[in-house]
């Protein structure tokens, strides 16, 4: 089975939703191989686990594998498929005819993770995803009224054959609370990624969803993200680097449902080598978003000539009066002008144009607010600079490029 | 240290901009030079410092009698040349101080970090920065006077030997004109560092002392003399031919 098994059908799901059955994004599309089954790989995944958890220096909340899932605290339980029951399965707000993709996880998962935040709590969580075969995992995450969440996920894979690494977010933003997710996805070249989202912000709530990518041979991603509540606020960002012949396709809606609600996508990329990304930011205003604001902007650097950008945000605004709505492309080599600059205050220009991409890719990390995952999430992006290389991490190591300090918890 | 432009002739895009010019600038010397706009007073500014999209077709830049027009932009730093840009490039991601300090290594400067600290404060403060810029990223978001005042901070900390400065008034109130001039000449002293100063207006020579002025038109120096040239072009114009 492959993704092209689902985007030849011919339905099309909404119009105004561009989505895998639209021909314009079918185009510029990824494939990536989806499994029948999923399960243990071969052996040395916990002593991968632990040389993740040694690098990074933190204590994961939860470290969920290919081979077996693990919660230290109470507060995520985890599920196994088969003991599953229809509450969970069907608390799922991602629904199958918005994308076949979701049901495709959804039917797949080994393991439900579910995180419930009570009225007011306040939490940070740190997860770990390591395999070595293929894992797919649905998260389920909601928040009550005036909660608060921090939730840093790491992917990571030591995987010696073709696997892919499969996961949904479904997260529910209650009145007033805030979540901020961060995904760092660093697997190896012999793993592909799908991964997908669909989060809801009702009344005052605020979703802030980091999403890097710098790993695995192909990611696909899949969100849908509603501003859904009135002056709710959803800002999504998204970075890939991708060397060598990584292929990336992001393809990231955001609505505007309601009066005065703020969405706001940030889509970054570098690429070196033959490396492609695709850029598919939707933003949806509706006819009730009286006073919305909307952003789409992407941005970015090609390293290489063979290295190739398709940036494609688009809009649809139902409500045509009194709403902000933006969007915009932009994609070059480095910039001349910049080097020049940077060259005549002494600078080598090897170096100039690692500062110029350190700058570009600090901009996207910076929005980061948990400033370990934002270290580690830099440091790996140095690394890969240095090296190229992708996967295995071979310095996940917090480099104290921001706190100046202790990284440990 | 000696600059010399040697009937430089420059192009750009393949279309002459410079057409044989030639200038020495001496230790200590205050060159002004002056033009209406498209003379070629930016272009021969970027030729100086190396700019990889000019074309020097002919002539020849000298320091200290040796030739520099091969080299590299940063290697021409390294030697002690400094451009001031009219238009400074913004680098969002990259701070102020990160650059500050990668540059002022890249040049050689081996004072401690904190003695260089310490220089950024006190010439913050001289030039009226903001104490906030310097955790910003390299003029992002700064207004036009901020990027004027940035730039010669950099200067001050690079220390160069000969410092060309493109337009460091445009867009300067009253006080920041002051504010720049009286600084740039302070660091002059304290550096004996030769200055080309590129400038539409007179007004920022009322707090300097150049001796030399050149005016430019049309890729060519058609006039030459001292201070007292400012009042004849405020009074009768560039008067070309």
């Amino acid at each position: 089975m492959s993704y092209a098994d689902f985007v030849n059908e011919a339905t099309q799901y909404y119009q105004s939703l561009p989505y895998e059955g639209n021909d314009l994004y079918k185009k510029y599309s990824v494939s990536i191989p989806l499994p029948e089954k999923y399960g243990t790989g071969p052996d040395g995944i916990d002593s991968f686990v632990d040389l993740i958890s040694e690098k990074t220096r933190i204590k994961f909340d939860a470290v969920i594998t290919d081979s077996s899932a693990k919660s230290l605290n109470g507060m995520i339980r985890i599920v196994k498929a088969e003991e599953t029951d229809d509450r969970v399965r069907e608390s799922k707000i991602f629904r199958s005819v918005e994308s076949k993709l979701a049901a495709y996880v959804n039917g797949h998962a080994q393991y439900f993770v579910l995180i419930e935040m009570p009225k007011g709590s306040k939490e940070k969580f740190d997860i770990l995803f390591a395999n070595s075969g293929s894992l797919s995992v649905q998260i389920i995450v909601t928040l009550q009224e005036g909660s608060g969440l921090r939730l840093s996920e790491i992917y990571a894979s030591n995987s010696r054959e073709g696997s892919t690494v499969s996961v949904m977010h479904e997260i529910s933003a209650g009145r007033s609370a805030e979540v901020e997710l961060n995904a760092l996805h660093n697997e190896n070249e012999k793993t592909s990624v799908l991964n997908l989202c669909k989060a809801n912000a009702v009344d005052g709530a605020r979703i802030n969803a980091n999403y890097i990518y710098c790993g695995g041979s192909a990611t696909k991603a899949v969100g849908i993200l509603d501003s859904h509540g009135h002056s709710s606020r959803i800002d999504v960002t998204e970075f890939a680097y991708g060397s060598v012949s990584q292929n990336f396709d992001l393809n990231t809606i955001i609505l505007n449902s309601t009066p005065y609600s703020i969405a706001d996508l940030n889509s970054g990329v570098v690429l070196d080598d033959a490396s492609k990304c695709m850029l598919k930011g939707f933003a949806k205003v509706s006819e009730m978003a009286k006073g919305a604001n909307s952003r789409i902007t992407e941005r970015g650097i090609l390293l290489s000539k063979d290295a190739h950008i398709d940036a494609l945000p688009d809009m649809a605004i139902d409500y045509s009066n009194e709403v902000k709505a933006t969007h915009s492309a932009a994609t070059s080599p480095i910039d001349e002008d910049a080097l020049f600059y940077l060259t005549s205050r002494g600078i080598d220009e090897e170096k100039a144009r690692k500062l110029f991409v350190t700058a570009f890719i600090a901009k996207y990390i910076s929005r980061i607010d948990d400033p370990v995952i934002k270290e580690i999430a830099m440091s790996v992006m140095l690394d890969k600079l240095d090296t190229k290389a992708f996967g295995i991490i071979s310095d996940i190591t917090p480099r104290n490029i921001w706190m100046g300090g202790s990284n440990k918890r | 240290m000696l600059l010399e432009i040697k009937n430089l002739h420059v192009e750009a895009e393949g279309k002459e901009i410079v057409k044989g010019v030639s200038l020495t600038i001496k230790d200590g010397e205050q060159h002004v030079l002056m033009g209406p706009n498209g003379s070629g007073k930016t272009t021969l500014a970027k030729a100086i410092m190396g700019h990889p999209q000019l074309k020097i077709t002919e002539g020849d830049i000298l320091l200290d009698g040796e030739s520099i027009k091969e080299l590299k932009p940063n290697e021409r730093a390294k030697r002690g040349i400094f451009l001031e840009f009219q238009n400074p490039t913004e680098i969002e991601g990259l701070g102020m101080m990160n650059f500050l300090n990668t540059a002022r290594g890249a040049v050689g400067r081996t004072q401690s970090f904190k003695e260089f600290m310490g220089e950024v404060k006190e010439t913050s403060e001289r030039l009226k920065i903001k104490e906030d810029l310097m955790g910003r990223s390299l003029n992002h978001g700064f207004s036009g006077g901020e990027k004027k005042k940035t730039e010669i901070l950099q200067m001050a900390i690079l220390q160069p030997k000969i410092a060309i400065l493109d337009e460091p008034d445009s867009g300067l109130d009253v006080d920041a004109v002051k504010v720049v001039a009286e600084n740039v000449s302070a660091i002059q002293k304290k550096t004996d560092a030769g200055l080309l100063l590129i400038t539409h207006y007179s007004r920022i020579l009322n707090y300097m002392e150049p001796r030399f002025l050149h005016i430019m038109h049309d890729g060519r120096i058609v006039r030459e003399g001292g201070k007292e040239l400012i009042e004849d072009i405020e009074k009768n114009g560039y008067q070309f031919g």
